[in-house]
């Protein structure tokens, strides 16, 4: 039952500007995914996920998060289901069973299941950091940190069995990101920093033994761009790179990119879709899109700063975790700093699952603003 | 812990700006470089098409294989990135003195209008060593221009075998547009006819392909991407090509067909159709102008050579029908191979009519009958019988129906029946006993294929079953597989039915005036039956060639255990007796020459000891082949026990 007032503060406080900037990027992506797949029905398809992920925002923005969050068991537990479900069931692309086919159209779990993750983690370490805040030292013990990694790592390891590494990677900054926020003590931190810089050596040491062939490959591309082979794995990363730097400053116009409309670049509508936009619109274009990024994140980072209690701020690091870590691994991957490892760009690469599970965290972004007073 | 938030802030921002920085230098700072890798960015697909699988005969020589060629393609989105259109390059490189055909060269642009451009388009296949020249020494002007393997048939032994192999072909437009055919795109080579249609699944491998990148002169310069074609399976047949071989040259310029095959398990050995036509047409020669001309003039031939005479062609019986009224008036007791005389009478008469036979022959038993071929005796016997219990009969044996043998276009046929008149004699509709005793001797309203005929009397041999003739053995390599659609007709005949019959057709062969004599051959023990099918009644016949008596020796051998089962037939010649029984012999000597000294040492060793039989009763019989012992060799079980 809303109130007359209740819809008024909604209009008057709901986060036009998050949705105004999330709407600019999504729609610049409907465009340059028509550019690079003009024939296609890729575009329109993608319109229609649009559509459903703002109906999306808007419903998880609405209704109280902590009334969202009694739920967070069952929509975690769904995704698990959904992501076993997968493993038998699911649609096999480029040797991976990541979507369940459902009528015309095929969703993809796995994408849900990170905001599942989101909603399970949040209330749980809200609750430790509540207990530490008055303690001498309020940092989250080793045993919480396991439960938290628990947690994600049962949807990780459904996801590896796909088997889709670079999704089940993703997880990792969410997690990380928010024990981060609720007291990871500092020397855990450092811990963490070191052990990942030491197993990462180590893994590249043995990098033939624990990583396939065209992975270590994709490695040896960023790590020596000069001695890559272009022919080979090379490839995408060289044909990106080269889509970025032929855009120049100003680009070659919207739908005169030849790098993607002669599909040079490979997947271009989904993983390397902001390569099609550096070269079609150039550098400044590219400033308007890092700009925009930057933008939304910082300010749901400020919107977390705000909220009422520590699960809305831990919701609010969540997402900026998982939406931070995509973007700034893909356009990573474009630019040849980063392996191509099959990461899609939030808000503009194809795909309905990614779409609309991003817009149900911007939904829970705006929430977290939208119940910051206590009433 | 707000401080960590803003530490995260920070964090990002400092990201962010770090991708912005490289955004620079890739866009603004190195612009030029990449701009011209870009330029030079072309990339092409060129397909690897995958070998067909070779056709080999039942001890793996080679029937077909392929060769290599050269194709010149043509690259479409270079094409198109030069501003020009494909009509007008083929014109021009027509008048630059590349010789291409214009016919075809359209009928492919326009069959691949529908797929991607950066599939090629062959311009020109058996592209000859100038050709190739002419194109590599003009890279500079046409770069869109490019040369392709590809794999095509040979035929090493020319005509052989042309009927049961077929032949390939482009897809055709009505075959893209079916379903079952999803997979295919213009221009894939597919099988039309015979066994490389049927079996086209197994043959056919998957192209592969190239992915390369070329500058903007059209020079290679890297390989993107290569996927190896899969080759098909190559398919062993069941035909001996040595067999084969004597068959065709027995045949010489004659219009006619003959089957050889194992009455055991339907192997299908030797199989040939006079006259016959060159696959190789198909496959090389069949997009120039020479080629189509050569086609249509098979098309318009009046003696058909596309035709298999041996699955496609029926034909009256003649005489040889009179072993199907003789088994089934054995079997319906209406004689015994004990007491079965009955009057020659020189014919029979019948209401107002005389019906003739061609000698005296007395008062024969139903051997002698069958071994001089007395046309009196059959015609009583037939009236004995009645047509409905002679229809039912040899519609049994698998007559007037197609065999099920594994190649396309069978037909069928048709027995002679009350129906069957009703249907094509609307002004006398009414089955007449003239029309029976017709009907005994095989002509009238009966029309079979040489292939049905050689079935059904070797099924009778080895004592009632009919085994699917087949021409497939097996599919070699991983993933292969052997014949499996053997469906036996099954009629359980009496014993001494089998040995009466076998013991009259010996007799044929190898008594005194018996008229199959010319098909003796010494220590194999042929048996088999004349036919002398006439084409229109012997009034009108004349001496006109067309309309000469189509002459007819069905035979298996040996007598007491047939291992294979000879069908001659040879159009308008005469008597079957002298004509086709000859032919019959001296294939008979190939096979005996090279399979009977073979068998008496396989013999040694007997194959079903391998295998207790299905009763579980020892295998211990010398006795001559009986039902069971038939079962036993169905290739369903020879091909268990691989």
């Amino acid at each position: 039952m809303t109130t007359y007032r209740q819809r008024r503060r909604f209009l008057l406080d709901f986060d036009w500007w998050l949705l105004g900037g999330a709407l600019i990027l999504a729609l610049l992506g409907v465009v340059e995914i028509y550019s690079s797949q003009p024939q296609e029905e890729f575009w329109k398809r993608q319109l229609w996920w649009l559509g459903i992920g703002l109906v999306a925002m808007f419903v998880t923005a609405t209704v109280d998060y902590h009334r969202i969050l009694q739920a967070a068991p069952f929509v975690y537990g769904a995704c698990i289901f959904l992501l076993v479900l997968v493993l038998p069931f699911g649609q096999e692309v480029y040797g991976t069973k990541a979507w369940l086919g459902i009528g015309r159209f095929s969703i993809q779990p796995s994408e849900f299941a990170k905001i599942g993750t989101i909603l399970m983690l949040a209330p749980f370490l809200a609750e430790r950091w509540e207990e530490h805040r008055k303690t001498k030292h309020p940092y989250l013990t080793m045993r919480e940190v396991l439960a938290a990694l628990g947690i994600t790592a049962v949807p990780v390891l459904l996801i590896l069995l796909q088997p889709d590494v670079g999704t089940a990677l993703t997880f990792f900054p969410i997690v990380g990101g928010m024990l981060f926020v609720a007291g990871l003590r500092p020397r855990l931190i450092a811990t963490g920093v070191v052990g990942v810089a030491v197993a990462l050596s180590l893994g590249w040491y043995f990098r033939h033994h624990v990583l396939k062939p065209y992975q270590v490959q994709r490695i040896e591309t960023i790590v020596h761009p000069e001695r890559a082979d272009r022919r080979g794995y090379g490839y995408q990363t060289y044909q990106s790179m080269i889509a970025v730097g032929s855009g120049g400053l100003t680009g070659r116009g919207l739908f005169r990119g030849t790098q993607s409309r002669l599909r040079f670049l490979p997947k271009a509508y989904t993983d390397f879709i902001a390569a099609v936009v550096a070269e079609e619109l150039g550098f400044l274009g590219m400033l308007g899109v890092l700009a925009l990024y930057a933008f939304l994140l910082l300010r749901a980072l400020n919107h977390a700063k705000l909220a009422r209690d520590h699960v809305g701020t831990l919701l609010v690091a969540g997402v900026v975790s998982l939406l931070g870590f995509h973007i700034l691994m893909n356009l990573g991957m474009i630019v040849g700093l980063v392996p191509v490892i099959g990461i899609p760009l939030p808000l503009m690469s194809y795909g309905g699952s990614a779409l609309v599970a991003t817009f149900i965290g911007l939904g829970l972004i705006a929430n977290v603003r939208l119940h910051r007073y206590v009433n | 812990m707000t401080d960590r938030l803003t530490l995260l802030q920070y964090l990002l921002l400092v990201l962010f700006i770090g991708l912005g920085v490289r955004f620079w230098s890739l866009q603004v700072v190195q612009h030029e470089r990449y701009l011209r890798a870009a330029e030079n960015n072309r990339i092409r697909l060129i397909p690897i098409p995958a070998p067909r699988g070779a056709i080999l005969d039942r001890h793996g020589r080679v029937i077909v294989d392929n060769r290599p060629t050269l194709s010149i393609i043509l690259n479409r989105e270079e094409l198109r990135a030069r501003g020009r259109k494909p009509h007008e390059l083929v014109e021009e490189l027509i008048a630059q003195g590349l010789a291409l055909d214009r016919e075809s060269v359209r009928q492919r642009l326009e069959a691949m209008a529908t797929q991607p451009a950066y599939y090629p388009v062959v311009l020109k296949e058996n592209a000859t060593p100038q050709d190739v020249a002419w194109v590599r020494a003009r890279q500079i002007e046409y770069p869109e221009l490019d040369i392709m393997e590809q794999p095509q048939r040979r035929y090493p032994h020319g005509t052989l075998l042309a009927h049961v192999l077929g032949y390939v072909g482009e897809i055709t437009r009505e075959q893209l547009a079916r379903p079952e055919f999803r997979e295919y795109r213009p221009g894939d080579i597919i099988g039309r006819a015979g066994v490389e249609l049927v079996y086209d699944r197994w043959l056919r491998g998957r192209d592969g392909y190239r992915r390369v990148i070329v500058d903007s002169t059209g020079h290679e310069v890297g390989e993107i991407e290569r996927v190896d074609p899969i080759p098909g399976h190559d398919i062993k047949l069941t035909i001996d090509l040595d067999l084969q071989r004597v068959a065709e040259e027995q045949l010489g310029g004659r219009r006619g067909a003959i089957v050889a095959l194992n009455p055991q398990n339907g192997e299908i050995l030797a199989l040939a159709s006079h006259p016959t036509f060159d696959p190789s047409l198909f496959a090389q020669r069949i997009n120039t102008p020479e080629g189509r001309a050569e086609y249509r003039a098979l098309l318009a031939d009046p003696e058909r050579p596309l035709y298999n005479r041996a699955i496609q062609g029926i034909y009256p019986t003649g005489s040889t029908w009179k072993i199907f009224v003789a088994a089934a008036a054995l079997e319906e007791g209406l004689i015994t191979p004990e007491h079965s005389t009955l009057p020659c009478g020189r014919g029979l008469q019948v209401g107002n009519r005389f019906v003739r036979c061609l000698g005296s022959h007395g008062m024969p038993d139903l051997h002698r009958a069958i071994v001089v071929s007395c046309d009196g005796y059959f015609y009583r016997l037939g009236l004995r019988l009645g047509i409905d219990r002679m229809e039912r009969w040899v519609k049994r044996f698998g007559l007037g129906q197609r065999t099920g043998i594994d190649l396309p276009d069978e037909v069928a046929g048709f027995v002679p029946s009350r129906a069957l008149k009703a249907k094509f004699n609307p002004r006398d509709p009414r089955w007449r006993d003239f029309d029976t005793v017709i009907a005994s001797i095989g002509q009238g309203s009966v029309a079979i294929s040489p292939l049905q005929l050689v079935r059904a009397i070797g099924g009778i041999a080895v004592g009632g079953v009919f085994h699917t003739p087949h021409v497939f053995k097996e599919a070699l390599g991983p993933g292969g597989t052997v014949y499996t659609a053997d469906r036996p007709l099954i009629v359980p005949l009496q014993k001494r039915t089998v040995e009466a019959l076998r013991s009259a057709m010996w007799g044929v062969v190898n008594e005194g005036g018996g008229t199959g004599a010319a098909a003796r051959v010494e220590g194999l023990d042929v048996s088999g039956k004349t036919g002398t099918a006439q084409v229109v009644a012997k009034e009108r016949a004349g001496e006109a060639a067309h309309l000469r008596d189509h002459a007819w020796f069905v035979s298996f051998a040996p007598r007491d255990d047939p291992q294979i089962a000879v069908v001659v037939l040879i159009e308008n010649v005469g008597f079957g007796g002298r004509f086709s029984a000859p032919v019959a012999r001296v294939i008979y000597e190939t096979y005996k020459e090279k399979y009977v000294r073979a068998s008496e040492i396989a013999a040694v060793v007997p194959p079903a000891s391998e295998k207790p039989s299905r009763e579980g009763a020892p295998v211990v019989s010398p006795s001559p082949v009986t039902l069971e012992a038939a079962r036993r060799r169905s290739p369903l079980e020879v091909s268990n026990r691989r």
